[in-house]
């Protein structure tokens, strides 16, 4: 009999708390939408049962970065209501309405989603790559709807690329954790590489600059090929560098020149680089290189003589 | 020795007794005051006086990599991201909990920023602490200057007028290497 009446206050406290525990968990109830636009009104319509009227309901929404809370005051019949004006949810994500009656707590999730996009940054890893399909560079877009949320991805991000030359081509983006991305390789020789972006009704532009190859060929000129020995000339040194295409190399491309006992650098300027030196004073031939990058050109000589010059 | 002249000497005595110990501390004094414009200062400081120190495993930790992913971050520049991304967060609840927003630039830019700043409110401050922070990279640019990846289960903990909210969370972000220093350009947050 104490056995019997020891296990009928078991069940009993057992049966007792799980039906507080429905009733906690019934205790507040919601009454929502459970998505919505970024920047849309929301209306939250909270149901208390047992709740006198005057009596308070803490709401607390959390979106993104953001926290929005109100103390809702509920009428007859255990009601409140909460109506959040356009223009505060803003944040993108899945967003948490926490709301605390006493002791009493519910969550209610709201997806809110970003609306279409009105911009996109668009920018490359690299604005100068070389030309002949021998450089890339990562295109890169960042994709906003007006409330500076990245956006779902669902539309297509295309990119066309009008190369130097003419040539025209059009890539689709990877896109990913709200930013699409394409490795973009050269194509056609030195001149401007136009990118156009478009996403939805957004088109975004951007230029890039395809360089000429390295140095490939140097042809080196000496004016006059032949000076007396008097000291009283100049020799006007001058190496064109081309690169493996014909094309002159990039401006500023340094160029060294070397003589006997001594040398001197320059850089190029439609793909020529020159020095005017005094002329050497001893008589017999003088060797003169040009060297840009790992190549080296043929040399030239300059002849120093005492009398006169054969073209005299 | 006259009367006189003892009295001298004790008074020069008493000057050096005084005049030694004042003069050590005005130089060591003015030595620190020196030194103090001589150090160095890392990017953050400029704005803060934050040192850029590691995160521990149970804070933040990089845990994926996927094969798939062209170019990915060496060592150093994953401390260094890790190390941005979690002081962001600790500069964000800074600014919940003082309302001052003066340090938020130094962590946050773009579009991540100008949530950051609407989401902070002087008359209605809170603690909040963060941790659990799991990174899975995404994408990382060729010339390591942008980097997106994964946050996709860390906690915060709220403390809202002595009540305290525990939050699941997970977070899609992309960050920006600016002026030398990572910064959050974008989060998109998913609460549970």
């Amino acid at each position: 009999m104490k056995l019997l009446g020891v296990l009928a206050l078991v069940v009993a406290y057992v049966l007792g708390n799980m039906t507080f525990a429905l009733t906690d968990r019934t205790r507040i109830s919601v009454k929502a939408e459970d998505t919505l636009y970024a920047g849309e009104t929301w209306t939250v319509t909270v149901f208390v049962i047992d709740a006198e009227a005057g009596e308070t309901v803490r709401a607390t929404l959390i979106n993104g970065l953001q926290m929005l809370r109100a103390n809702l005051t509920l009428g007859d019949g255990g009601v409140a209501l909460w109506r959040i004006p356009a223009g505060q949810i803003v944040q993108a994500g899945q967003s948490l309405l926490i709301l605390r009656y006493d002791e009493h707590e519910i969550r209610y999730p709201l997806r809110v989603l970003p609306t279409d996009s009105v911009s996109a940054d668009l920018f490359a890893t690299l604005n100068q790559l070389m030309a002949y399909g021998e450089g890339e560079t990562t295109v890169i877009s960042l994709p906003r709807d007006e409330w500076g949320n990245t956006t779902a991805g669902d539309e297509q991000l295309w990119l066309n690329s009008h190369y130097p030359g003419g040539h025209r081509d059009t890539h689709e983006l990877t896109y990913a954790g709200g930013l699409g991305w394409l490795t973009l390789q050269s194509r056609g020789g030195p001149g401007r590489l136009r990118l156009t972006l478009e996403q939805g009704r957004i088109v975004t532009n951007l230029e890039l600059h395809q360089s000429p190859g390295r140095p490939h060929d140097i042809t080196l000129s000496l004016a006059p090929g032949c000076v007396l020995n008097d000291g009283r000339d100049t020799v006007l040194v001058g190496a064109t560098i081309m690169d493996a295409h014909g094309n002159t190399v990039a401006d500023g491309t340094l160029v060294t020149f070397t003589w006997r006992n001594g040398q001197g650098v320059g850089r190029t300027v439609d793909g020529r680089a020159s020095l005017r030196l005094p002329a050497p004073t001893r008589t017999g031939w003088v060797m003169y290189r040009a060297a840009a990058g790992e190549v080296i050109s043929m040399p030239e000589f300059l002849q120093v003589t005492q009398g006169f010059c054969p073209n005299d | 020795m006259t009367e006189k002249a003892r009295l001298k000497f004790g008074i020069f005595v008493i000057g050096v007794f005084v005049t030694v110990p004042i003069s050590v501390m005005a130089v060591s004094l003015m030595a620190q005051f020196i030194t103090h414009f001589q150090q160095g200062a890392d990017p953050a400081s400029i704005f803060r006086g934050h040192t850029l120190t590691l995160p521990g495993p149970d804070q933040a930790r990089w845990e994926a990599f996927g094969a798939d992913i062209a170019w990915q971050p060496s060592r150093p520049e994953q401390e260094e991201i890790i190390t941005a991304y979690w002081l962001a967060w600790e500069a964000l609840n800074r600014a919940y909990e003082t309302g001052d927003i003066s340090d938020l630039a130094t962590y946050w830019s773009g579009a991540a920023y100008e949530h950051a700043i609407m989401a902070i409110d002087p008359q209605d401050r809170f603690m909040q602490t963060h941790s659990g922070h799991v990174l899975h990279l995404t994408f990382f640019s060729d010339d390591a200057s942008l980097v997106v990846f994964s946050d996709p289960e860390f906690m915060l903990t709220r403390l809202l007028k002595n009540v305290s909210v525990s939050l699941r969370a997970s977070a899609d972000v992309i960050m920006t290497l600016d002026n030398g220093f990572w910064r959050v350009r974008s989060i998109t947050l998913d609460y549970y």
